[in-house]
């Protein structure tokens, strides 16, 4: 391949300057233009005014990655308020019947939820002396031995107030898993669902339903 | 592969999701699925209740075997006596002592690797291919 043999004089301060704007980009300053002298087009004028194009895309760029980043920030900000709103969501105790509770628990038990619930529902139970409280698992997924432990000592507290506790909507899979990890629940009522616990609360309270 | 650290009481929610659906993928069913998910939860709960923090490792090919293979690391106290540990009802932490028998029960396999003062190495693993 030939080489050409064209060669050009280009001024040192023309290149001093294009020197000086590649430093002040790679320091992330984007607030320069090469001054292009139109008048005088030469080949050099090319490389100055490529490079302001090249200046203009970067700040272009820049400012859609500022704007993705600022998306994702609040997407994550989101996220955040929304696991927050989802622990927050408390269980509520609703009074079906007069002294009969229901909490239907749904999702996910930890400690802290489940001490609430506990301690709601022993509230409730003082306040509005009732005499059953309907624990419905149905909503929950899974119990481990930990939340076999926060059900069995809310029932044991529950007693404790002179009322009775049952617990119904276990699952299949998770009958099995619980006595497969061992957990005792033979001391708890336990019903299939919300419908049998009903009946065995108007039965516990004498209540005769005629149809 | 998946990897979740466990550092606050939520993360072990976040394994066992984890898990389970790993599991549901592979062709477990849905009793199977809830059993490694509660294994799953009872020893990401020991990480965060003995050691504070550790990893939680989720494989389902190894071996040439079918199935789920979890492992639970951390740099806790250790356990002192493994075969105590494994007894029905032994807690040091004051729960139900359930978690480890009850995990082995649930799992096809259970495997503790620990030394006092340097940390826990548990792996669990449930086969398909009986």
């Amino acid at each position: 391949m030939a080489t050409s043999e064209k060669t050009m004089e280009v001024g040192k301060e023309r290149i001093d300057r294009l020197i000086d704007t590649m430093a002040s980009l790679t320091t992330g300053e984007y607030d320069v233009t090469l001054d292009v002298d139109e008048k005088n087009e030469d080949e050099f004028t090319q490389v100055e005014f490529s490079m302001n194009f090249l200046i203009e895309q970067l700040i272009y760029e820049r400012s859609e990655n500022e704007n993705k980043q600022q998306e994702l920030q609040e997407k994550i900000s989101l996220i955040e308020q929304q696991k927050q709103a989802i622990q927050e969501l408390s269980t509520p105790i609703i009074k079906i019947w007069d002294q009969v509770l229901v909490l239907p628990l749904i999702g996910t038990l930890d400690t802290r939820r489940s001490q609430g619930l506990t301690e709601n529902l022993l509230t409730d139970i003082a306040t509005s002396q009732s005499k059953i409280a309907i624990l419905d698992i149905t909503g929950v997924p899974a119990v481990d031995s930990a939340v076999a432990n926060h059900l069995l000592k809310t029932v044991a507290s529950v007693k404790l107030l002179g009322a009775e506790c049952v617990i119904t909507g276990i699952r299949p899979e998770v009958a099995q898993t619980i006595v497969h990890l061992g957990v005792d629940l033979t001391e708890v009522e336990t019903l299939s669902n919300l419908a049998e616990g009903l009946k065995w609360a108007f039965d516990r309270l004498r209540i005769r339903m005629t149809q | 592969m998946s990897k979740v650290q466990i550092k606050e009481e939520s993360d072990i929610v976040k394994a066992r999701s984890v898990a389970k659906e790993m599991a549901r993928d592979l062709g477990f069913g849905l009793v199977d699925q809830t059993r490694i998910s509660t294994a799953v939860s009872e020893l990401a709960r020991n990480i965060f209740a003995y050691a504070g923090e550790g990893e939680v490792y989720i494989e389902t090919d190894w071996d040439h075997r079918k199935g789920i293979r979890i492992t639970f690391t951390d740099q806790g106290p250790g356990i002192e006596d493994i075969d105590l540990a494994l007894q029905d009802g032994f807690s040091t932490a004051g729960s139900m002592g359930k978690g480890l028998p009850g995990a082995k029960r649930l799992m096809d396999r259970l495997n503790i690797q620990t030394k006092p003062g340097e940390g826990t190495r548990i792996i669990i693993e449930k086969w398909l291919d009986k």
